[in-house]
C-alpha cells in the first residue's frame, strides 16, 4: 500500500484508510445498511436530512464521498499531523513547481535557494541536504542514499495530473520505514482513467517557461492509458552578491501511466518516465595549488528513468493485498561528482480486519541500491561503487477499545541495512473521539535515519588554507563506525469541526534526537594530497543530540460557496548539543504564518490570494532576514475547457532571500517578484 | 516499562516547553493581528467543506435533480400542464429520506416533484426519471424493452450501465461521484440532453442500447 494510491491516513493511523474520507462514514454505513435491509420507503427519515441539490453539476463532481464498500477512516480519526494538498488547491495556488506547492502545508519549511534548488524539511533541520524527510511519488522513494535527502532540482511533475499531496509531519517510520523521521511527503498522481482526453498547458515569464502535453485514452473496456511530456526551463537569477547566479535549469521528461481494472477484485497500475535534466549552479572549488579557491560553474546533467508496477488484489471485504515493484535508473554527470545509481524495490502488504475490533496491516520489503562514482575536485567515496541492501518488515494493529470512541494503534517496523544493521521503529498511538466533531490524539514513536553513503565513505575537501606558512587541506571523512540517528517523538493533536463551514487542526510535539551525526576533529595529519603540507581532518561521528518542540495550527473556513479561506501557522524551538553536521535550528524559522483565500467571481473568473510570513533564519552565517510576501492569481474560463490565468508571485518586494547555503556548493539567489501567464486547454 | 517512564519524563519536560510555547504563541497571534488581515466576507449558506466527505447517496440524489434539470422532455411526456415531475426508484431504495430531502421545495421544468418507489419490473412508464438500483442494473435489457416508447430517463447505479446501453451511469471513482452518458439511448427515448451535461460526463457513449439492436 505504500504502493498504490496509499493514503496517509492508513499509514500513520490505522491501516484502515485507503482514501481520504469523511466524517459521515458511520452514518453512511448505518443508513445504507438500514436502507438495504429494511423496506426502504419506510426507513425512518433522519432529522434534518442533508440536501445538496442547490449545487451545480460542476460542484457535485468535486464533492468527496465516503465509500461504503471498503473500510475507511475519517481524516478526523487519523492519529497524526496530516495535511492534504488537493489538486484543486495546487491549481489555484499558481505554483509552477512541486516544492513551491509544499508551502501550502502548515509547518513545512520550504525555502528556495536558486531557480531550481530548494530546501524542504519539517520540524527543523532544514537544508538543501535535509535528511529527515521521506518523499515518495506514487509509491516510489525519491530519497537519494548519497546524502539521505531529496534532490528537489531533479523532481518535476505534471501538476495538472496530480491527485493530491499528503503531508505528514512527525515520524512515520513504523509503516514507511527509515528516513521518515520528521515527516513524510506522499505525492500521488491521478489514475489514467481520471486523465482522459488531451491537455495542453503552457505559460511563462521572463524567468521561466513551461509547456505540458498530455493525452489520455481508453485501451480496453476497463483499461486506460495516459502519455505525457513536459518541458520546464528556469533562467538565471541574480546571486545575493549581485553577480549572475548562473543557476539556469532545464527539465524535459515524458512518461505514461496505465491503469487496468479487470474486475472488482483487481487493480493494476503500470507507470514509467524518462527524462533529461540540466541544472547549472556555481560551486566553490578548492585546490592545493594556486589560486587555491575558484568559483566555477557546475553543470549537472541527469537522465533519470523509472518503471513501476502495482497490483492491488481484494481477497474479501476485509482483506486486501498489494504488491509493488519498481526499477529506478539515475545517472548523473557533474563537475564534482558523476554517479550511476540503480534501485530495485519489491514490496508487499496485506491489510485485513480481524473480527470487529482489530484492523491489522503487515508487509515485507526489499530494496537494492547499486551505485558507481567518478570524482573530481576533492570529492571521493571509497569504495567507488557499492551495493547496499535493505530488508524490511512491519506489522501494525488498530485496536478498537471503545467502539466509535477510543482506538489504540501499535506497530513496529524492523529493518536491516548494510550500514547500521538492525533498526526497530515502534510506535503507539491513541485516538479519542468524544463526539463526532472532536478528535484528540496522542502518539509516542521512535524513528531512525540510516547513515548515508557520504557519512560512511566520503573524503571531501572542505577548504584549503593557503600559505604562508603552509598549505593545509581541510577535509571531512566518512566513518565505517557511523550509526543511525534516532528520534523519540511525543505528539499530541486536536481536531475540531466547529461548524460545517469551519474546522481547526492543531498539533504539538516534543522530539528528542540522539546519535545525531556530527563530526570529531582528528587534528593535524600528514598530507594525503600531493602539494599540501598538512591535512586538518574531521570525521563523521554520532556525537550530537538535539531536542525540539513546537506547535502547528491550521484552519479552514468556507463562508460561502464562492469563497474559501485557509490559514496556518507554526512555531518551533530547537536546541542542539555537540556540533551536528547539519545545523538543526539555524536554518529553520521559529515562526511561519500563511493565509490563502479563493474567490469564484461568477462562473468564469477565479481570484486567489496567498500571503506568507517566514521568520528569520537565526544562523549568523546565513543572515536570512524574515520576510512577508504574497502571491495572487486571476483566472478566466471563457469556456469550461479553457483557462487563461495570470499569476503574480512574491509581489510585496522586488526580490528577497529565502535561504543561504553554507557548504562548498551553491550560490544563493535573490528570489524575484514575477508575473507569469498560463493557458490550459483540454479537449 | 522503560519506555513508559521515559514517556512520563518527557511529558513533564514537554509541559514546560508548552508553557514557553504559550507565550510565544501569543506573540505569534499578535504578529498575525499586525499583519492586518481583515476578514471581510461573512457567512453565506453552508457548503460542504472541502475534504469533508458526504454520504454518496446525498450526492447522487442531488445529481438526479441536476440530470432532470439538464434534460428536455417532449410535451407528451406529461399528461397535462399540472402533472408533476415523477422521479422513480426501482428496486430496493438506497436513498432512504435523502432523495426526499433533495427535492424538498424543488420544481423541475416548472412542475412539482414527486417520488414513486417501484418494487420491481414491470416498472410503470409514468416516471420521467427512473433510478435503477443495484438489484436491477443487470436486468437492463428487460428494462429497456419494458420501457420502450416511454419518455423515461434511466439512471443506473452501476459503472457499466451507460456503456451497456443505459442512459446515465453513476461511476464512483477516487472518492467522488462521476457519471457517464449514452447519447443514443437517450435519443431513442426522445430525450434531449443538454450539452453542458455531456461536457461534464466522464464518457459519452454513442452505441445504441442492446435491446433496441435489430
Amino acid at each position: 500500500m505504500r504502493a498504490k494510491d496509499r493514503s496517509t491516513a492508513c499509514c500513520v493511523g490505522g491501516g484502515a484508510a485507503r482514501r481520504f474520507v469523511g466524517r459521515q462514514w458511520r452514518a453512511a454505513v448505518t443508513t445504507t445498511a438500514l436502507a438495504l435491509a429494511l423496506i426502504p420507503a419506510t426507513a425512518a427519515p433522519a432529522a434534518a436530512e442533508e440536501s445538496l441539490s442547490h449545487l451545480s453539476l460542476e460542484e457535485l463532481l468535486q464533492v468527496k464521498v465516503t465509500s461504503v464498500s471498503k473500510k475507511e477512516q475519517r481524516l478526523g480519526d487519523t492519529p497524526a499531523a496530516v495535511f492534504v494538498i488537493s489538486d484543486e488547491e495546487i491549481r489555484r495556488s499558481g505554483v509552477t513547481s512541486l516544492p513551491d506547492a509544499l508551502r501550502m502545508a502548515p509547518g513545512l519549511e520550504v525555502a528556495q535557494l536558486t531557480g531550481s534548488r530548494w530546501a524542504v524539511s519539517a520540524r527543523g533541520f532544514n537544508h538543501i541536504y535535509a535528511n529527515k524527510l521521506l518523499v515518495l511519488e506514487d509509491g516510489r522513494s525519491l530519497y537519494t542514499p548519497l546524502f539521505s535527502g531529496t534532490e528537489w532540482e531533479l523532481q518535476d511533475v505534471v501538476l495538472e495530473d496530480l491527485s493530491r499531496v499528503e503531508v505528514i509531519r512527525g515520524p512515520g517510520g513504523t509503516i514507511w520505514g527509515a528516513n521518515a523521521v520528521n515527516g513524510v511527503i506522499n505525492i500521488l498522481s491521478k489514475s489514467a482513467k481520471e486523465t482522459q482526453g488531451t491537455l495542453l498547458s503552457f505559460g511563462g515569464s521572463p524567468w521561466e517557461t513551461f509547456s505540458t502535453v498530455r493525452y489520455g485514452f481508453q485501451t480496453g473496456t476497463n483499461s486506460w492509458l495516459r502519455i505525457y511530456a513536459k518541458y520546464h526551463r528556469i533562467e538565471d537569477l541574480t546571486a545575493v552578491d549581485g553577480s549572475d547566479a548562473e543557476d539556469e535549469s532545464q527539465r524535459a521528461f515524458g512518461g505514461f501511466r496505465w491503469d487496468w481494472e479487470p474486475d472488482a477484485q483487481n487493480r493494476l497500475t503500470l507507470e514509467g518516465e524518462a527524462g533529461y535534466t540540466r541544472v547549472s549552479s556555481r560551486t566553490m572549488v578548492y585546490d592545493v595549488v594556486p589560486p587555491y579557491a575558484s568559483d566555477v560553474q557546475q553543470i549537472a546533467r541527469n537522465t533519470p528513468a523509472h518503471l513501476l508496477g502495482r497490483w492491488l488484489h481484494t481477497l474479501s471485504d476485509s482483506s486486501e493485498l498489494t504488491f509493488q515493484s519498481y526499477y529506478d535508473h539515475a545517472p548523473a554527470e557533474g563537475v564534482l561528482v558523476s554517479e550511476k545509481r540503480e534501485t530495485v524495490d519489491l514490496e508487499m502488504e496485506h491489510h485485513l480486519g480481524l473480527g470487529s475490533r482489530n484492523d491489522l496491516i503487515w508487509g515485507l520489503g526489499y530494496r537494492l541500491h547499486a551505485d558507481s562514482f567518478t570524482f573530481g575536485h576533492g570529492f571521493s567515496l571509497s569504495p567507488v561503487s557499492r551495493r547496499s541492501q535493505l530488508f524490511s518488515s512491519f506489522v501494525q494493529d488498530e485496536l478498537t477499545l471503545v467502539p466509535e470512541r477510543l482506538k489504540f494503534t501499535a506497530g513496529v517496523k524492523l529493518e536491516h541495512n548494510d550500514y547500521s544493521g538492525w533498526e526497530a521503529q515502534p510506535s503507539g498511538r491513541l485516538t479519542w473521539t468524544p463526539g463526532e466533531k472532536h478528535t484528540l490524539w496522542g502518539a509516542v514513536s521512535q524513528a531512525v535515519r540510516t547513515p548515508s553513503r557520504v557519512e560512511r565513505d566520503v573524503r571531501l575537501r572542505l577548504a584549503v588554507i593557503p600559505p604562508p606558512p603552509s598549505t593545509i587541506e581541510a577535509v571531512i571523512l566518512g566513518s565505517p563506525a557511523i550509526q543511525g540517528e534516532h528520534l523519540l517523538a511525543y505528539e499530541l493533536g486536536y481536531r475540531w469541526q466547529a461548524l460545517s463551514t469551519l474546522s481547526f487542526d492543531v498539533a504539538g510535539y516534543y522530539n528528542r534526537y540522539s546519535d545525531v551525526v556530527g563530526s570529531t576533529s582528528l587534528g593535524l595529519l600528514p598530507p594525503s594530497t600531493p602539494g599540501a603540507d598538512a591535512e586538518a581532518a574531521q570525521v563523521f561521528d554520532n556525537n550530537a543530540s538535539a531536542e525540539a518542540y513546537g506547535v502547528e495550527l491550521s484552519t479552514q473556513w468556507s463562508p460561502a460557496s464562492w469563497n474559501r479561506w485557509t490559514a496556518g501557522g507554526s512555531y518551533q524551538e530547537i536546541h542542539s548539543h555537540g556540533a551536528p553536521a547539519l545545523t538543526p535550528h539555524g536554518n529553520s524559522p521559529s515562526y511561519q504564518f500563511q493565509i490563502q483565500s479563493h474567490f469564484d467571481l461568477g462562473d468564469q473568473v477565479e481570484l486567489d490570494l496567498w500571503g506568507r510570513y517566514v521568520d528569520r533564519l537565526a544562523d549568523l552565517t546565513l543572515q536570512v532576514p524574515a520576510y512577508v510576501t504574497a502571491d495572487a492569481r486571476v483566472a478566466w474560463r471563457p469556456r469550461p475547457n479553457l483557462e487563461i490565468s495570470l499569476v503574480g508571485q512574491n509581489l510585496l518586494q522586488p526580490r528577497h532571500v529565502e535561504f543561504r547555503a553554507t557548504d562548498i556548493v551553491q550560490t544563493s539567489a535573490y528570489i524575484p517578484r514575477t508575473l507569469y501567464g498560463k493557458v490550459t486547454w483540454s479537449f | 516499562m522503560v519506555l513508559l517512564i521515559q514517556c512520563l519524563r518527557a511529558h513533564r519536560s514537554g509541559a514546560h516547553s508548552r508553557l514557553g510555547a504559550g507565550a510565544r504563541l501569543r506573540r505569534l497571534l499578535l504578529g498575525v493581528a499586525r499583519l492586518g488581515i481583515v476578514v471581510l466576507i461573512l457567512a453565506g449558506h453552508p457548503l460542504p467543506v472541502r475534504g469533508q466527505a458526504k454520504d454518496p447517496f446525498v450526492v447522487k440524489a442531488a445529481f438526479l435533480c441536476n440530470f432532470a434539470k439538464f434534460t428536455e422532455w417532449p410535451a407528451e411526456a406529461f399528461s397535462d400542464a399540472k402533472a408533476p415531475f415523477v422521479i422513480g426508484v426501482l428496486g430496493e431504495d438506497p436513498f432512504g429520506s435523502k432523495l426526499d430531502a433533495a427535492i424538498k421545495g424543488l420544481e423541475l421544468h416548472g412542475r412539482p416533484v414527486v417520488i414513486r418507489r417501484f418494487a420491481g419490473i414491470p416498472a410503470p412508464k409514468e416516471a420521467h426519471l427512473l433510478f435503477v438500483g443495484a438489484d436491477f442494473v443487470r436486468k437492463l435489457e428487460q428494462l429497456e424493452s419494458e420501457l420502450r416508447g416511454s419518455r423515461t430517463l434511466i439512471v443506473g447505479d452501476a459503472r457499466t450501465f451507460a456503456q451497456e446501453g443505459g442512459m446515465i451511469a453513476f461511476v464512483e471513482r477516487d472518492g467522488a461521484i462521476h457519471f457517464e452518458v449514452n447519447l443514443a439511448s437517450a435519443d431513442t427515448a426522445g430525450l434531449k440532453l443538454n450539452s453542458g451535461l455531456l461536457k461534464l460526463a466522464d464518457h459519452v457513449y454513442k452505441n445504441p442500447a442492446k435491446a433496441s439492436n435489430p
